[in-house]
Parts: C-alpha cells; sequence; structure tokens
C-alpha cells in the first residue's frame, strides 16, 4: 500500500541570494531575504500568503520571529530547529508532516548566514563570540582540548574509516577533485576559475594531498569553502502542487535521525545516522537506492560525502569513494554527485543543506545554471544532510514525472 | 611533541569551571591523580560523560554511583590538530584522541608521548595510560600517553 506522506508535496520553486560567496558585504537577514524573495517569484508565490516558515541560521536567536517580523509577515506555523546543516532536510521531513496534515498549505524554509564576514569582522559589536557554558559537556570534556569547529571533529572519524577499511587520504581527495571539476562547469562556483578565485579552477589528488594539513587527515582541500549565502525553497502541498510556475519536484518520502553530539558518543565513527534517515526516506518513498539517478550528498568534509554514500546504500561498506575514483559521480558520469560543485567548491556557508535541495530541484527540473555538460537527465534524486559532529542527518527523495 | 616545546606542560586549555554538582567526583579524583567514573548501580554499566541519569538503553536508571578507573584504555582513533585557538596555539600541532577506557566508556583527550609530524608512528589500538597535568593548585586535567 502506498504511504500517505508520499509525494503528498513538491518543491515549486527555489532561490539564492543575489551575491553569495566572499566579501558580499551583507548581513544574514539580508541573505535570508533575498533567498525568499527570488524563491517566491520562481514559485509565483506571494510573500503574503506565506502559512509555513521554516528558518535556522544566522538570524539571531529568535531566528524564524525575526526574519517574519523583517520581511512583514505573520505565518501561521513556524519551526526553527536547529541541528547544523542537516536542519533544512529535517525542515522538509518538517513540512511533510504540517501539509500532510492539514495545517498548512505551503512552506517557505529559509537560510542566511555569514560565515565567511562573522569570521573576518572578528565578531566585532557582539560582546565576544559564543557565550558558553562551562559545564556544558561538550565544553567541559571535548572542546576544552582544543576541539574548535568541525575539522578538528570529523579528522577523527575520517581516521579511524580508514583504518578499518585501508581507504586512503588520496582516495578521499579524489571528492574534492571531482566536485572541482563540476565547480568548473558552474560559473556562479566559488572556485570555478581563477576569475572566481585566485586558487580556483581544475585540481588534481596532489593539489590535495599537498594542500596545508588542518587537522590530521584532512587537508584544507578535503574541507568546505566558509562563504556567506542566503537561500529558500517554496513547498506547497499535492493539491495546490499545479498552480505554481514551476514543474513540481516531488518529495516521494523524507526521514531525519540522530545519534549523538558529543563525539565521545558516537559508538562507531563510521556509521552515521544516515542509513536510518535514508531507511525512512526510501520506505514512504517506496523506492530504493537502485531508483536513485543522482545524489546530493553534504560535503563538509571529503570524508561525510564518501560514508554518506554507504549510509544511504550507494555504496557497499568501504566503497564509498569508488563512486567518485570511478568517475561514476563526475560530469557526465552514469551517477552524478554533488552536480553544483559541493561545499567544497560551489559554496558552503557553514549550514550547506540549502543548497543541496536547490541544486537537486534544478537539476530535476531541468534547470540547472552553468555551462554545457552541468545539466543531467536525472529524474530522481536523493538528498542528504549531515549537521554538527556527524550528529544528525536528514534524508529526502526527490523525482519528477517527465 | 608539547614536552618538548615546554618540558612539563600539556595541557593548553582554557582552566575549566568543574562543574561541582554533576561531576564532582571526576575532578575531585582528578585532583588525586585518579579517574573516577560514573556507574549505574542497575546495570552495572559505566558511562562517560557524568550525568544523574543511566543513558545505556533500556535502563534510565538514575541510581549512579562513582568508581575508581584502571586509568589504562586503548586509541580508538586520533587526529592531529595543526589549527587552535588561544592557549592550543602554542601547541600545535598536537595530538588528539577518543580513548576507549577499560571500563568501556569513551573519552575525548590529548596524547602527551607521540609525534605528531609523524601520523604513520601512532597507532590506533595502542594501549594507553592515563596522566594528568596540573593547572591550578586545585584542577588537574586528564591526559594520556602511550605505553
Amino acid at each position: 500500500m502506498t504511504n500517505k506522506l508520499r509525494r503528498s508535496a513538491a518543491i515549486v520553486g527555489v532561490g539564492e541570494s543575489d551575491t553569495f560567496g566572499f566579501d558580499t558585504n551583507k548581513d544574514s537577514l539580508t541573505l535570508h531575504t533575498e533567498g525568499i524573495i527570488n524563491a517566491a517569484n520562481d514559485a509565483g508565490l506571494n510573500i503574503d500568503d506565506i502559512e509555513g516558515f521554516f528558518v535556522t541560521g544566522g538570524a539571531g536567536r529568535f531566528q524564524t520571529i525575526a526574519l517574519a517580523e523583517y520581511l512583514g509577515i505573520k505565518p501561521k506555523y513556524i519551526d526553527s530547529t536547529y541541528v547544523g546543516g542537516a536542519g533544512f532536510i529535517f525542515f522538509v521531513n518538517h513540512a511533510i508532516a504540517a501539509i500532510s496534515s492539514g495545517m498548512i498549505k505551503n512552506a517557505v524554509i529559509s537560510h542566511g548566514e555569514v560565515g565567511h564576514s562573522i569570521r573576518a569582522r572578528g565578531n566585532k559589536g557582539t560582546g565576544g563570540g559564543f557565550n558558553y557554558d562551562p559545564w556544558d559537556p561538550s565544553m567541559q570534556f571535548e572542546q576544552i582540548y582544543g576541539l574548535w569547529g568541525a575539522p578538528t571533529y570529523y579528522a577523527h572519524a575520517m581516521n579511524r574509516y580508514m583504518h578499518e577499511f585501508g581507504v586512503t587520504k588520496k582516495d578521499f581527495a579524489e571528492i574534492a577533485v571531482v566536485a572541482r571539476e563540476w565547480a568548473t562547469l558552474n560559473p556562479k562556483a566559488v572556485m570555478h576559475s581563477k576569475e572566481t578565485h585566485p586558487f580556483g579552477g581544475p585540481i588534481d589528488v596532489d593539489t590535495v594531498l599537498n594542500s596545508r594539513p588542518i587537522a590530521w587527515p584532512l587537508n584544507l582541500l578535503d574541507c568546505c569553502l566558509v562563504t556567506d549565502h542566503g537561500g529558500a525553497v517554496v513547498i506547497v502541498s499535492k493539491e495546490q502542487a499545479s498552480e505554481y510556475k514551476n514543474e513540481p519536484v516531488w518529495i516521494e518520502g523524507s526521514g531525519e535521525a540522530i545519534s549523538h553530539i558529543n563525539m565521545s558518543q558516537m559508538e562507531d565513527m563510521t556509521i552515521t545516522s544516515a542509513h536510518l534517515s535514508s531507511q525512512r526516506a526510501y520506505e514512504i518513498a517506496g523506492m530504493g537506492p537502485k531508483d536513485m539517478e543522482m545524489a546530493m550528498l553534504y560535503d563538509s568534509f571529503t570524508y561525510t560525502a564518501g560514508v554518506t554514500a554507504e549510509m544511504v546504500g550507494l555504496a557497499p561498506r568501504g566503497e564509498g569513494t569508488n563512486l567518485w575514483k570511478n568517475g561514476l559521480a563526475s560530469p557526465g558520469g552514469k551517477f552524478p554527485i554533488n552536480t553544483n560543485g559541493g561545499g567544497l567548491s560551489y559554496s558552503h556557508s557553514g549550514m550547506y543543506g540549502m543548497l543541496l535541495l536547490i541544486e537537486a530541484q534544478r537539476q530535476l527540473a531541468g534547470k540547472a545554471i552553468g555551462l554545457d555538460g552541468r545539466q543531467t537527465t536525472a529524474k530522481s534524486a536523493i538528498v542528504n544532510g549531515t549537521g554538527g559532529p556527524l550528529a544528525s542527518t536528514g534524508t529526502i527523495i526527490l523525482t519528477v514525472d517527465r | 611533541m608539547t614536552k618538548e616545546k615546554n618540558t612539563d606542560k600539556v595541557y593548553f586549555g582554557p582552566t575549566p569551571d568543574p562543574d561541582l554538582l554533576n561531576a564532582k567526583e571526576f575532578w575531585e579524583g582528578a585532583k588525586k591523580n585518579i579517574l573516577m567514573l560514573p556507574k549505574c548501580n542497575k546495570c552495572k554499566k559505566f558511562f562517560f560523560y557524568p550525568r544523574i541519569i543511566c543513558p545505556k538503553e533500556g535502563c534510565h536508571s538514575r541510581d549512579i554511583v562513582w568508581e575508581k578507573a584502571s586509568g589504562k584504555g586503548k586509541i580508538y582513533t586520533f587526529a592531529i590538530q595543526h589549527i587552535a585557538t588561544d592557549g592550543w596555539k602554542e601547541a600545535v600541532p598536537f595530538v588528539t584522541a577518543f580513548i576507549d577506557t577499560e571500563e568501556n566508556v569513551r573519552m575525548l583527550s590529548v596524547i602527551a608521548n607521540v609525534n605528531p609530524e609523524d601520523p604513520d608512528s601512532i597507532k590506533i589500538g595502542s594501549n594507553v595510560t592515563i596522566k594528568f597535568d596540573k593547572v591550578e593548585d586545585d584542577i588537574f586535567m586528564p591526559y594520556w600517553e602511550v605505553v
């Protein structure tokens, strides 16, 4: 029997901030707003008609209310779930629940974040950084030893994975090389070329291996960019889907999962909760990995993408990097992955999940921006976001009817 | 590593503000150079970090006791930190590791007597033993050394 959540809603519009990357000279509310306006225009939605409003990133502690106030709208259903960069995929899952229950007819999910500028400005005018609770277990027993951010944690997991499966830094470097191949086809990608960034343009495995170490085994080019970016997607109920400008990109299934926040509580660092979130999404969709024609897999680090490919069933255990090594994931390959250039080479402001959604919609709707060769023929996609120190995962399955 | 740069100092982080409500025994033990761990008095399993409830599936008892641990464990995994903030800047590169203790709990710490310039010389699975670095008169931070 068909799951009633299957195809209960569709993505009908996407948008990004007018500019993104380094030195946008914009605040996060501006980035959010530009994304929302562009997505609403793409869909043909009046922002006064937004019913469900799902916001994370950048806009302060009361982010969803703050952004609604800034726009001058009063949505009737709000959600500010904070689970890191996977949050936007979680929001799709939550929007499906709210839409299929009949509480709302449409949902706008928004992202805006000044990952680059906040560093560049040195927290000036904020009274200084985060207000950490010294008794927080994470502060007291982990961060205090010098773990300050994502790479310092992820490096531990990657090393354990290499130990267990005999996979090497070189194997993971292939993921960064392929991401850059896609970026060279995308003029909007931050690392598209020497014109867009001094270190942009094609790279090879040695470029990755010779880039400076951040947290061994992670080198600089194993790590995502840290940029400024905003974006939004518009999701509407199946009954309304045909009323908007774009061909509906159907949400066949969605799922979320969490495993830990303190990395000491992650039982096996080679297994993320994506095997659960993807199982939940596949089950609703009545589909499996073999039905997928492309993937958007959060590549906060080369490791994240590699291990996620295994977790969502696209590759056997220990063989995730093969998808990139053997050309399947590359432009022109049989199974395109991270077709925008990924968090590694397109853009990544800190919480990248929104850009996974936007690119998946554009590919399936046949609207991928860029030069010849970036638009795929895929009619189905799996999208998986990972947040925190491999702490949270969200998966959605998308299709088009063409 | 850090030993060569400063003969005694191993811990370069901020002075902790020890949680004396839920983790008092841990910090009191550290003062005596002993690793104290919380244990569930119902399912008899150790856990870490300290909390007021047993986190084991199917248990969740609030009957928690503290026991002296062996101070021995194995490296589950490690990383070599090349970028750091605050005091740790002085220590780069340094080796952080998740240690699985004999009591089957996992703790993040630093390993002092290994060479961060040669990752291949550091082995996952190596036996390690706990040490303590005096940060202030009453505050000692655990770290580990390969046996």
